[in-house]
């Protein structure tokens, strides 16, 4: 069975070639751009890993995974975050709730991604 | 009248001023209709407590020493309530609310019954101290550590998710809380007969005060220090009036009015310069903020855009929307590598702008020079041998100790300078060399390129420039990589240095990076950007 992603991205160009990519590599893909809709979703469908941008429209990414880690079912979910939004502080804070890695999306071509993706959920 | 009496009075003056200030600000907010009720429960037990050192009578002190406790009682819930509503936690923490406010209620109901207070008694220079009665040792646990203490272990919890100027205002109220609620705690022991210390409960508490209505209304640090150098000079004017006035003799009393007046010029001074001070370096702040705002955004909205070059552009190179024909690959890959290029232009003017403005984080950590530089040579070398140039990598017969560097930024240099050797030589290769020399640790990247004249290498890592090789037509950069390369080196006490023979004889851009690094180093570390983006709290 295809192993699910939800992505929360809120720039559509972006989330719409994400998409398209890991269809492409064979996995489920959700996509929202908000955060709060983002942890519906993750209670509603279990997705194996979050792909995780940080400036989201209202609700930011740190929100989604404090919220995430909060929720006992949710809170195992591997969130990768990946965001253009090159801060140390928010890096830190995101290490701390957990999540697996901090990508600069410019550094990673989406097959990248992907790949980072598989070892995550080997 | 004594010192007690007249903190008490400014103290409820402040409290009063400020919280109708506040209300006043936005009369619909919640959170400044519950910071000017906190202030009101300030109020009343500074105003009460000024009248009750006032008495003379002992009945009279003990209904005073008790409305001074209803103002004590009220002060926690309320703060407990402005809090939460700052914090956004009303709804979800409704039932501590309430159950805070019942709690509340009981003891106000017994507020003025021996319960509560069951007499005043003469401690330290008070004539008419209140003791505690049975009722107020729970106030004490539940109201007062209870309240106050959840109140505190909120604003933590929140702190650690917060960002930004929220995070400063929730520092100051922290700050303000501990110094308030410290403070006031000092007038409890009194109250079971220990007399280990002075009560300091009004004087902090108006500290409190200011530092809170500072915070919610969003003023600078500076306006802190303005303010409390004001309240400082405040105080001591009204010292030195006080003693001037109840000066027992005729000379004494010219020679405080003397000093008076003389204190007035020196703190009209005083506060004029710091006024001076302050707008000077809020404006020299602001410009800074603007300026570090506007790259931090800039360079994320750049990036948005070249994501998705790169990414749709990799995703047609590596055919997934179809396979390429022959004449199609080269002009893509084209493509690819000029948005490589404006990718590393907006990282390098995001590096220096952070490192402008000292807002650069280092974060040393153990690392294995030789397992790093390893891997950049293996993803480095598909670039080489795509030229027809070899790629060498010579390890050090013994293996390098581990060193303290901050990975990410060592990395990134040396990923520059060998992705520059490629780029600048036509022919031969590059030999990359790890060695120890003395208590350092180099990494030589040779090349067999352009090679540079004494000029050229004199000003390479200077901003915006390029060796000759770097002028000509096929040549790439801006310029900056190399100086924030000298900046990164130079932040661990490293040095980074380029020698050549001369002109078509190549290169070696040698990097010294110390085995011990200097502790000074370390404490010297300097702050993060803070700036975030506004929906974050």
């Amino acid at each position: 069975m295809a192993k699910k992603i939800l992505l929360i991205e809120d720039e559509k160009v972006l989330a719409e070639m994400y998409q398209e990519k890991l269809t492409e590599a064979g996995f489920e893909v959700i996509w929202t751009m908000e955060a709060k809709d983002g942890l519906e979703l993750a209670r509603k469908e279990k997705p194996d890993l979050v792909l995780l941008d940080i400036l989201l429209p209202r609700e930011n990414g740190v929100f989604f995974l404090n919220q995430l880690r909060k929720d006992p079912q949710t809170s195992s979910i591997p969130v990768v975050v990946f965001s253009n939004y090159d801060d140390p502080e928010t890096k830190k804070k995101s290490a701390r709730l957990g999540a697996e890695e901090y990508l600069i999306k410019t550094d990673y071509t989406p097959q990248e991604i992907v790949e980072k993706i598989k070892g995550y959920l080997k | 009248m004594n010192l007690f009496f007249l903190f008490s009075f400014i103290n409820g003056v402040i409290a009063i001023i400020f919280g109708l200030f506040v209300y006043f600000k936005n009369r619909k907010d919640l959170t400044n209709i519950f910071f000017f009720l906190m202030n009101l429960g300030i109020a009343i037990w500074s105003f009460s407590y000024c009248q009750w050192l006032l008495m003379e009578v002992e009945g009279n002190a003990l209904f005073w020493s008790r409305m001074l406790n209803f103002g004590a009682t009220l002060i926690p819930i309320l703060y407990l309530h402005w809090v939460f509503c700052l914090l956004n936690l009303v709804k979800k923490k409704k039932g501590i609310i309430i159950t805070g406010y019942l709690i509340t209620f009981v003891f106000l109901l017994f507020s003025f019954t021996p319960y509560y207070i069951k007499s005043v008694e003469p401690v330290l220079s008070f004539n008419y101290w209140p003791q505690a009665g049975l009722l107020y040792i729970f106030f004490l646990f539940l109201g007062y550590l209870g309240l106050v203490g959840y109140t505190l272990y909120q604003l933590f919890k929140t702190r650690k998710i917060t960002f930004g100027e929220k995070k400063t205002q929730i520092d100051y109220i922290i700050l303000a809380s501990i110094i308030g609620f410290g403070g006031g705690a000092t007038n409890f022991p009194l109250m079971f007969g220990v007399t280990l210390f002075p009560p300091f409960g009004q004087p902090l508490i108006a500290v409190y005060v200011v530092i809170l209505t500072l915070a919610i209304t969003r003023y600078h640090l500076f306006g802190i220090r303005f303010i409390l150098t004001e309240i400082l000079i405040g105080t001591i004017g009204l010292t030195l009036a006080i003693q001037t006035l109840t000066a027992p003799s005729f000379g004494l009393k010219i020679f405080g009015f003397a000093l008076l007046t003389a204190f007035a010029f020196m703190a009209y001074l005083l506060i004029k310069y710091t006024y001076l001070e302050i707008r000077r370096r809020q404006e020299i702040e602001k410009i800074d903020r603007a300026k570090s705002e506007f790259i931090s955004i800039a360079s994320h909205q750049l990036r948005t855009p070249l994501t998705a070059i790169k990414g749709y552009i990799s995703m047609i190179l590596e055919g997934v929307y179809g396979k390429l024909s022959g004449k199609q690959t080269k002009p893509l890959e084209n493509v690819y590598y000029s948005n490589e290029r404006l990718i590393k232009l907006v990282n390098d003017l995001l590096n220096l702008s952070r490192l402008d403005a000292g807002k650069i984080e280092f974060s040393p950590e153990p690392t294995s020079l030789e397992e790093m530089v390893s891997g950049i040579v293996e993803e480095l070398r598909i670039n080489a041998e795509k030229k027809g140039l070899y790629m060498k990598m010579i390890k050090p017969s013994e293996s390098l100790p581990k060193i303290m560097a901050d990975q990410d930024k060592i990395r990134q240099v040396v990923l520059n300078i060998v992705d520059n050797a490629i780029k600048y030589t036509k022919e031969g290769g590059i030999t990359i060399k790890l060695e120890k020399i003395n208590d350092e640790e180099r990494i030589r990247i040779s090349d067999t390129g352009e090679g540079m004249t004494k000029h050229e290498i004199d000003s390479l890592f200077q901003m915006f420039s390029r060796a000759t090789a770097g002028t000509q037509l096929h040549a790439e950069g801006a310029g900056l990589g190399l100086y924030v390369a000298k900046r990164f080196i130079e932040m661990h006490g490293g040095k980074i240095w380029v020698e050549s023979p001369g002109k078509g004889k190549g290169s070696t851009f040698i990097i010294g990076l110390p085995i011990h690094l200097d502790p000074k180093l370390l404490k010297a570390k300097t702050k993060t950007i803070t700036k975030q983006p506004d929906n974050f709290f």
